[in-house]
């Protein structure tokens, strides 16, 4: 059986649909987008931020795989490079066996591509794709997951993830309705809560940051080990002022810009996780490290005046952990992954980059999906 | 130890069958942990085993036990 990986081109999209279709068939959730132009991120003369598409195709011409690349400039320590996040790897051995080593190709010709590679995310460290490249030998980090309850008996109400038996509905009710659930969540919160209002912030909502981000990033980049680039340019790719999800929210001090964040506010119906609630998630953040604190504040209060009933964020830096948790934030169980691929781990060991200087957060890697 | 040895003892490892169930014309399809997983572990322990590096476009050759035979004898690992 002879397989090859090919960059995704027009005359496979009929392929790929048929692929779908025999995942599909074979019970799988996931399938593979159908377009060889990536609907986000597509390359685009001087984006430095870009996804390419590849495809495992046999001698029959029959797509048997495929994975993306995400391509994106890092500050790692003292430099900028370009790393890859490794996406979306399907292989049709989740339905066939007789394609067990498709997803093995995958992975290597990812890596032959950019030995410099990451994934994030993955749903957690039992998911197939996590346990494929802990096997690979990749270093495995969690991205801790916060949030903040702003209405209680809603959250109690809603939160499909904790229903999930009869006992839970009837505890999870009872502590709506009695209105012990809401004293228990706003006692905790409020204990945990270190940062106090500050009246020299700043806080101005924009359609773009216009230099903002600019400004931030030449002053403030060297205080982390690693993180994406997260410039105008970088931002506005990621962030399109004309997509109207992102909220986009500026932190100064007098003048001087302290921080940033970027917001989502969505109303679910039946999510898997988060019912009917109304989410508010803080995307992205960056600024100095000694101001996450205000920035996170500033962000969930934003949100908590647009009606949010719950805010979720993952991440990864010590300095935007500790501001979360001096924001009146919980920690719990994330599910949320950063792997490092052994040359990115190499290049992170060698710069003496600690796990806890890596900044990564929900809008990282695959984007704001399932928000 | 025969290379059909070693190899087999290595599908016992990895895949958790006995090395004496082991035959040339075992496949994914009869071995219940030969999945993407297993392959990828399979793949790490062949390499570290014999000291070869199997190439992007040979991994999915390695489709069976007497494959897996095979390719190693053309990497010129000897019997």
């Amino acid at each position: 059986m002879k397989i090859a990986i090919k960059e995704f081109g027009e005359e496979h999209v009929a392929a790929v649909r048929q692929f779908n279709c025999r995942l599909k068939a074979g019970g799988a959730t996931l399938c593979f987008p159908e377009s060889p132009i990536p609907e986000w991120l597509p390359k685009s003369p001087g984006r430095k931020v870009f996804q390419e598409h590849y495809l495992a195709i046999d001698e029959g011409g029959d797509v048997r795989g495929a994975y993306t690349l995400k391509h994106q400039e890092f500050w790692i320590k003292d430099r900028v490079v370009s790393i890859a996040d490794f996406r979306l790897p399907i292989s049709e051995g989740i339905i066939n066996r007789r394609y067990a080593s498709v997803a093995v190709q995958l992975l290597r010709d990812a890596l032959a591509r950019q030995p410099l590679l990451f994934g994030l995310g993955m749903g957690g460290y039992d998911e197939p794709v996590a346990r494929l490249l802990q096997a690979a030998g990749w270093s495995m980090h969690t991205v801790p997951f916060f949030f903040r309850i702003i209405r209680p008996v809603h959250f109690l109400r809603n939160i499909t993830y904790l229903r999930r038996s009869r006992a839970m509905h009837g505890v999870l009710d009872a502590l709506a309705l009695s209105g012990i659930g809401s004293l228990g969540v706003r006692t905790v919160q409020a204990f945990r809560r270190r940062v106090r209002p500050d009246l020299t912030v700043d806080v101005k909502e924009v359609k773009d940051f216009n230099g903002f981000a600019d400004r931030l990033w030449e002053t403030c980049h060297s205080q982390y080990g690693m993180t994406a680039v997260r410039n105008d340019e970088t931002m506005q790719a990621l962030y399109p002022e004309d997509d109207p999800r992102f909220t986009r929210l500026e932190v100064s001090d007098r003048g001087r810009p302290l921080g940033y964040a970027v917001l989502i506010n969505t109303a679910h119906t039946g999510h898997k996780y988060f019912g009917d609630m109304r989410l508010g998630s803080i995307v992205s953040c960056f600024g100095h490290t000694d101001s996450t604190a205000n920035v996170v504040s500033a962000a969930a209060e934003h949100l908590e005046s647009q009606g949010v009933d719950l805010i979720v964020s993952n991440h990864s830096h010590v300095a935007w952990q500790q501001g979360f948790r001096r924001a009146g934030f919980l920690s719990w169980r994330s599910n949320v992954i950063f792997a490092a691929s052994k040359a990115l781990t190499e290049m992170l060991s060698r710069a003496g980059v600690t796990n806890e200087q890596l900044h990564f957060n929900r809008g990282d890697g695959d984007g704001p999906v399932n928000l | 130890m025969t290379l059909t040895d070693r190899v087999a003892a290595i599908f016992e490892k990895v895949f958790g069958i006995e090395a004496s169930t082991f035959s040339p014309t075992l496949a994914p399809e009869d071995v219940l942990r030969w999945d993407s997983l297993g392959h990828m572990t399979l793949v790490m322990e062949l390499e570290d085993t014999f000291g070869v590096h199997f190439d992007v476009d040979e991994l999915t050759e390695l489709n069976s036990g007497g494959r897996v035979i095979e390719m190693l004898r053309a990497k010129g690992v000897k019997d």
